[in-house]
């Protein structure tokens, strides 16, 4: 098959591929460029970082590519109304937000023409975004890494989001190679999202430590912690996970309030720097259930190329 | 004309599908096993019944009858 345009709003990606936003550091400019200039989205993790480097990303990556470069933001965190304020006073393409539903964020998109896209995990929850005004929603099952909004599997929500909206929907969850995105498309999206399948790639942010232990890590790896965001989280068997599974205390030594609720059974912000860093003794590594397919660190121009033979080849 | 509490009673029980004795100034939405969709859909009702706007830094703030009743009060 011969993928279509993804079109959000009044952006037209060439490759409807959209490059998942992963806190904290692991999509960054060079990631989210790289995508962008193979014609698909790419999302700068807004999460975790100051308004100056945010601000200093989306700067970079506008040097790197001239192709469509959005941001992700967790509605969670305290800062999240400043972050995507200040990606939108930088010019972003578009903002996607999760774990939990603004509203004041429509307002914003409005009133600056920048397409809001929602992560959502029911139809209900669509049905809403479509109503406030959202210009997609991206559809994330329980396969995905990162915080869940849900337990049901990604097929059996996008079908249900499919005939309920007519805003576009790209489906998140468990998508690592062109088979997998022919499948999506069969259920009526109009574009994918993939982060795991990027965060091992040589553009990603993360430590060669994490993306050695995606290499290295089973089926039987892939974990949920219970984060404390308040929702779980999907991730992979490390010392980090050992440790908050024994009866050591995790709970953190410094906090700066930076969610605006936090059970505080450990530091998500620090144990997800510290895995980017490189550091697994401390380090929290996200990743989404189908890890194990992945075989190989490619440079993102490379693992374009293998989707769109293995489209050609599956369909 | 109903009072203030009367008419956010009446979306309460229309949104959340409870009874109307369930419903008092102390209730919280938790008690009436309202979920966080539940809570959008209702602030975004109160909105267009009482001509207001209630950014996301408020509604997070009404968990109770009560409190959305005194909101309302104070910004219509």
């Amino acid at each position: 098959m011969k993928l279509p345009e993804l079109k959000i709003g009044h952006l037209v990606a060439k490759l409807p591929i959209v490059q998942g936003g992963m806190a904290i550091r692991i999509s960054m400019a060079p990631l989210a460029a790289a995508v962008a200039n193979e014609g698909g989205i790419g999302l700068i993790a807004a999460t975790g970082l100051t308004e100056e480097e945010l601000r200093s990303e989306i700067r970079e990556a506008r040097r790197l590519t001239k192709g469509i470069i959005g941001i992700n933001c967790l509605f969670a965190a305290r800062d999240f109304a400043k972050l995507v304020q200040a990606a939108i006073d930088e010019g972003i393409d578009l903002v996607v937000s999760g774990a939990g539903f603004s509203r004041d964020m429509f307002q914003w998109g409005k009133e600056s023409g920048t397409p809001i896209v929602p992560i959502v995990s029911s139809a209900r929850l669509a049905k809403l975004a479509q109503k406030l005004g959202a210009a997609a929603v991206v559809v994330e099952g329980k396969e995905a890494g990162g915080h869940l909004g849900t337990d049901e599997s990604m097929k059996k929500i996008v079908p249900e989001v499919v005939a309920a909206v007519d805003i576009p929907v790209i489906a998140a969850g468990g998508i690592i190679d062109g088979h997998d995105i022919v499948d999506a498309f069969k259920m009526g999206v109009s574009g994918v999202q993939m982060g795991t399948r990027f965060a091992a790639s040589e553009e990603s942010g993360a430590a060669p430590e994490f993306r050695e232990l995606y290499l290295r890590s089973t089926h039987d790896d892939v974990v949920l912690i219970d984060s404390p965001v308040g929702l779980p989280g999907r991730g992979l068997k490390n010392s980090f996970w050992n440790k908050l599974n024994s009866d050591a205390d995790n709970t953190p030594k410094r906090c700066n309030g930076c969610l605006k609720h936090c059970s505080k059974s450990f530091c998500i912000v620090e144990a997800l720097n510290h895995a980017q860093q490189g550091n697994m003794e401390s380090g929290l590594v996200f990743s989404g259930e189908h890890v194990e397919r992945i075989k190989e660190i490619l440079p993102v121009r490379v693992i374009v190329e293998n989707l769109l033979r293995e489209i050609e080849a599956y369909s | 004309m109903s009072s203030i509490f009367e008419k956010v009673k009446a979306i309460v029980v229309e949104q959340l599908g409870v009874d109307e004795e369930e419903v008092n100034m102390e209730t919280s939405f938790e008690d009436l096993n309202a979920d966080s969709l539940d809570i959008v859909e209702l602030v975004m009702a109160l909105e267009e019944e009482f001509d207001i706007e209630i950014p996301d830094e408020d509604a997070e703030k009404i968990k109770t009858v009560g409190a959305a009743v005194d909101y309302i009060k104070e910004n219509q």
